[in-house]
């Protein structure tokens, strides 16, 4: 029942339309509260003047947990060595900065005062583990995105034909089963190809065995998660990832779902030309261009760093093509239970290559020239194009041209000479970086009390010293408030929290379990009923389930 | 009273006692007996049969039946005078995660009973990579199929029953048709064969072997190399493999669809498994280039790679990591529990087998915590036993299988009033608090 004030702060809160306003804020039981008037009983006032007071950071995009961050942990043992976290009285052990411990990823994010984290690229067969994993979490809210559209049960029930109705049942339930927010596509058939040994899938090349190309995959998923009512779209990862030329792939993606949402994930990846004598150049002013004209999509950068880290993905036929590009040279390709797959390559960007620099300006490009902030978000796909740990540095890049530009001058000068990147002015704002790194998210996944800080918000609040350098500003929190508790305080961590599980319930026809039953007991090697993660397996390790309902379009 | 019989009869009970974790048992319960009703073999069969062949074991105190109390406080006094714990862990996920939020308190070193295995292969994975794949997908799509070593039946008995012959696949109009050859030791006959197992002489008759003592694998393998890589095949030092059989054995590797390499390292020595790891997934990678090709490696049992999973995303470590020094760190040589406790490096050791009796205490005169179930109770003097329930039998919980993707729902079959792992490290961490000492 305390009450507490935060007093004297500029509030950064763009879904209030408030930038930079010098308000008090009040929290009491988790909450938002309106100003409670004179002669309330106050606990606790801090002052937070000189201070930029926002929501909570909110990643929508971060490979936190599951099979395949348990391989890169693996194969990254160097990383771990050399970055060894020591207990303290609260906090547990850990290590790595590419793929930290979890205690350590939680206690991170916390100190650069994000309060949520979404891990994109879940396995329904491994949604247990996920889950399990995410238990061991701490100090964030948290939830996954079930992969579908290149598992065997989908990929047979568009090639039969079967209603659309069916496959929004057919999502709903894997929504259910996995206990997921979102739907991810990750190479829409191409997974599934590579398991017959294909190496390329074109976006209107029949997949082989099914028959099915990449756009009817990707428009019929798109539309189902539409009629579920699923408030985030369909969570794409492209086809042709990586691969010079494919931003024709992507803008005919885009042309393909004109009546349905999508969101593009990790778009820096998916924005490559193929001009210039060597053959790669930059796409993202015509992907740019097309996510400025249409109001249905939106995107996450996917920026790199310069520097070590390790891609993990479930895109097989992507991650095997470039098993070359290993460093260190170790990599692992893994076909998985009819569902998807996963690839491990460790990469190291360098500012020295072309092709590395390049992919850093595309990268800065997209948040440039893309005009409306509620579309683009802030990430690096952690751990693909760098850990999480690199937003202050990226936040940096896009409030102050003058550092963006010395940085510039120190790349492959190939690069930079082909790069937009000198001609760009544009800066964020404190309001943008609010967006991009809260609001937008917030609104994207339908955390309708989450990513703002008016009355009746759940207090996930950060407060941030002023400092001209936004890089050292946004490292370390001065104060983070968790459900209204301060968990974070001159950028430690001061109490260790449990974050809750967001997930999406849609309804669906319950009949669709028994044809689902049969395929089980005849082609896997795990029974339905085995498969479902309950409710209790999450919060019987101290979880808790936050529902967000839908309902169905036309139902 | 059928009625009642039904109240007693689960479906879908996954097996908490190999790597395969079938899910499909029949359990039934019937005057305290637990039966393997349908899709058992004959290893669930004993298990779930050795569950009521024992008494019940009281709470041990330095070899004298104690009160529960009275051995939670001597396992804290235990840990409270030790400088250098190691734990050996064979639990479910959430006693797991205890033992490891003790150990980290402690300072302690943690691993698993069962751990050798597991390092056969995982310092490849680690120094090299993988290709890999998970029990459905073999089932559904190895057109070829290659078992290296001895036949892995003996130890995981429904895995021709579950993924080489299913009565029907994805791809295929009914089954799919398969080539089984198998790379090892002859299959022992008649007599010699494992009388206990009905599926062994099965698949015995599919196989085409080709004959390779375990001690040679490595130079079988690495002919088999220099051929999926079009090197000229000299006759390797294998007695009685011919080198046309192994560029035999290539070309039909490569116009596989998909081929599965099976083997399982638990039933290989050390040096030679590392070899025969590292071997394989070169084969898997020379294939791989212009078809498809994954290694599978079984083994698991006891929850093994569960446990080295969550050792994994707590610390960034897999098993055998020590904190000792206040960060993980691991060495998968120096911070085996086994080898610590034969060599006098622990001063305490946690011996938790959770699962069955596969695992005796080992001998030694250095203090030891024991925690397992009833039936697998001690059979020597140890400082402190404290009786657990089995994970899938007595509570709920979760378990990794064999391809370390795939974690199963355990559900309690029964209540006998014990603990599970989880709860009594918790008591135990309890008293630790109460004496002032960590945690």
């Amino acid at each position: 029942m305390s009450l507490l004030k935060l007093t004297g702060g500029r509030v950064v809160d763009p879904t209030n339309e408030r930038d930079g306003v010098v308000a008090d804020l009040w929290i009491r039981d988790g909450r938002i509260v309106a100003d409670p008037g004179a002669g309330a009983r106050v606990d606790r006032v801090i002052d937070v003047s000189d201070c930029i007071v926002m929501p909570g950071g909110i990643d929508l995009h971060s490979h936190l947990a599951g099979g395949k961050v348990g391989l890169a942990r693996t194969l990254m043992i160097d990383d771990h060595r050399e970055h060894p976290e020591t207990r303290t009285e609260m906090l547990r052990s850990g290590s790595g900065v590419t793929t930290p411990s979890t205690f350590t990823t939680g206690y991170r994010y916390a100190r650069m005062g994000y309060t949520a984290a979404f891990e994109p690229a879940m396995l329904p067969a491994n949604a247990r583990h996920a889950h399990a994993e995410l238990a061991d979490l701490p100090m964030i809210d948290k939830g996954c995105y079930a992969l579908l559209g290149n598992d065997d049960i989908l990929l047979d029930m568009l090639a039969r034909h079967v209603s659309r109705a069916q496959i929004a049942d057919y999502v709903a339930w894997t929504l259910r089963a996995s206990q997921s927010v979102a739907i991810k596509c990750v190479n829409p058939g191409g997974i599934s190809a590579f398991k017959f040994n294909e190496r390329a899938l074109g976006f209107d090349q029949p997949s082989p065995h099914y028959g099915l190309t990449p756009r009817r995959i990707v428009s019929t998923l798109a539309r189902a998660v539409g009629d579920l009512g699923v408030a985030h779209p369909l969570h794409l990862h492209c086809n042709d990832l990586g691969a010079p030329g494919n931003v024709e792939t992507t803008l005919r993606t885009i042309a393909a779902v004109e009546e349905s949402r999508l969101h593009l994930t990790h778009l820096q990846f998916h924005s490559y030309g193929s001009e210039g004598k060597r053959g790669f150049s930059s796409g993202a002013a015509r992907i740019a261009e097309a996510v400025n004209a249409n109001a249905g999509i939106s995107v996450d950068v996917g920026q790199i760093a310069f520097g070590q880290t390790v891609s993990a993905s479930g895109d097989t036929m992507i991650q095997y093509r470039n098993h070359a590009l290993a460093r260190p040279r170790k990599w692992v390709c893994m076909d998985i239970e009819c569902d998807a797959g996963c690839g491990l390559v460790p990469f190291r960007y360098r500012d020295r290559s072309f092709v590395n620099a390049l992919q850093w300006a595309i990268g800065l490009e997209l948040f440039l020239l893309i005009e409306d902030p509620w579309r683009v978000f802030l990430t690096t796909d952690h751990p693909n194009g760098a850990p999480f740990t690199a937003y202050p540095h990226l936040i940096r890049l896009l409030m102050d041209r003058s550092f963006r530009e010395s940085v510039l001058a120190t790349i492959h000068r190939g690069a930079a000479e082909m790069s937009a990147l000198p001609g760009l002015a544009r800066e964020y704002s404190l309001r943008e970086i609010a967006i991009v790194t809260r609001a937008g998210p917030a609104r994207s996944l339908g955390l309708e009390d989450r990513g703002h800080l008016g009355v009746g918000a759940v207090a996930d609040v950060t407060v941030y010293r002023e400092q001209a350098d936004r890089q050292a500003m946004f490292e370390r929190a001065e104060y983070v408030f968790k459900d209204g508790r301060l968990v974070v305080k001159d950028g430690e961590v001061v109490e260790v929290v449990d974050g809750a599980t967001h997930v999406a319930r849609a309804p669906y026809d319950a009949g669709i379990e028994k044809p689902l039953r049969r395929h089980f007991e005849d082609y896997r090697t795990v029974r339905l009923e085995n498969f479902v993660v309950a409710d209790d397996e999450i919060t019987g390790a101290g979880g808790r389930l936050i529902e967000h309902a839908s309902e169905r379009a036309g139902a | 009273m059928p009625a009642a019989h039904e109240e007693r009869l689960r479906r879908n009970v996954a097996c908490p006692f190999c790597g395969l974790a079938c899910d499909d048992l029949t359990i039934v319960q019937s005057a305290g007996r637990l039966e393997v009703e349908e899709a058992g073999c004959w290893l669930s069969r004993k298990r779930y049969a050795e569950l009521q062949s024992a008494t019940d074991a009281p709470p041990i105190v330095d070899g004298h039946a104690a009160a529960f109390d009275a051995a939670v406080e001597r396992a804290a006094e235990i840990l409270a005078a030790s400088r250098a714990p190691a734990f050996a862990v064979a639990a479910d996920v959430a006693g797991t995660r205890a033992a490891l939020r003790i150990a980290d308190r402690l300072g302690a070193v943690i691993d698993h009973p069962g751990s050798d295995a597991l390092f056969h292969n995982l310092r490849i994975l680690q120094d090299a990579g993988a290709l890999t794949t998970t029990l459905s997908e073999a089932r559904n799509r190895a057109d070829f199929v290659l078992v290296v070593g001895l036949d892995p039946v003996a130890a995981f008995p429904r895995f021709y029953e579950r993924c080489i012959d299913p009565a029907r696949t994805l791809f295929a109009e009914g089954a799919l048709a398969r080539v089984l050859l198998r790379l090892g030791p002859p299959a022992p006959q008649g007599a010699g064969a494992s009388a206990q197992d009905e599926s062994t002489a099965a698949a015995d008759r599919l196989f085409e072997e080709l004959p390779c003592e375990l001690d040679r694998m490595p130079a079988a393998i690495a002919a088999l190399r220099a051929s999926l890589n079009d090197k000229p095949v000299a006759t390797p030092d294998v007695p009685g493999l011919d080198a046309h059989r192994l560029v035999d054995l290539a070309t039909r590797m490569k116009a596989a669809r998909y081929a599965l390499v099976v083997w399982a390292p638990a039933m290989f020595e050390e040096s030679g498994a590392q070899l025969v790891a590292l071997g394989l997934l070169e084969v898997a990678r020379a294939v791989t280039r212009t078809t498809r090709c994954s290694v599978l490696a079984l083994g698991g049992s006891a929850n093994l790679f569960g446990v080295n999973q969550v050792c994994t995303w707590q610390t960034g470590y897999p098993l055998r990591t020590s904190f000792a020094g206040g960060s993980p760190q691991h060495d998968p040589w120096r911070y085996s529990a086994r080898r610590m406790y034969a060599d006098g490096e622990c001063d305490a050791l946690v011996w938790i087998s959770a699962f069955d009796a596969t695992f005796p205490v080992p001998g030694g005169d250095t203090p030891v915590i024991v925690l397992a179930p009833p039936h697998a109770a001690p059979a020597r003097r140890v400082q402190a036993y404290l009786p657990v329930g089995i994970p899938g039998v007595d509570h709920d919980g979760q378990i990794f299988r064999s391809d370390g993707v795939v974690a199963l729902p355990l559900r309690a079959l029964r209540d006998r009033g014990l603990h599970d792992v989880s709860s009594l490290i918790g008591r135990i961490e309890a008293r630790l608090h109460a004496r002032g000492s960590a945690p």
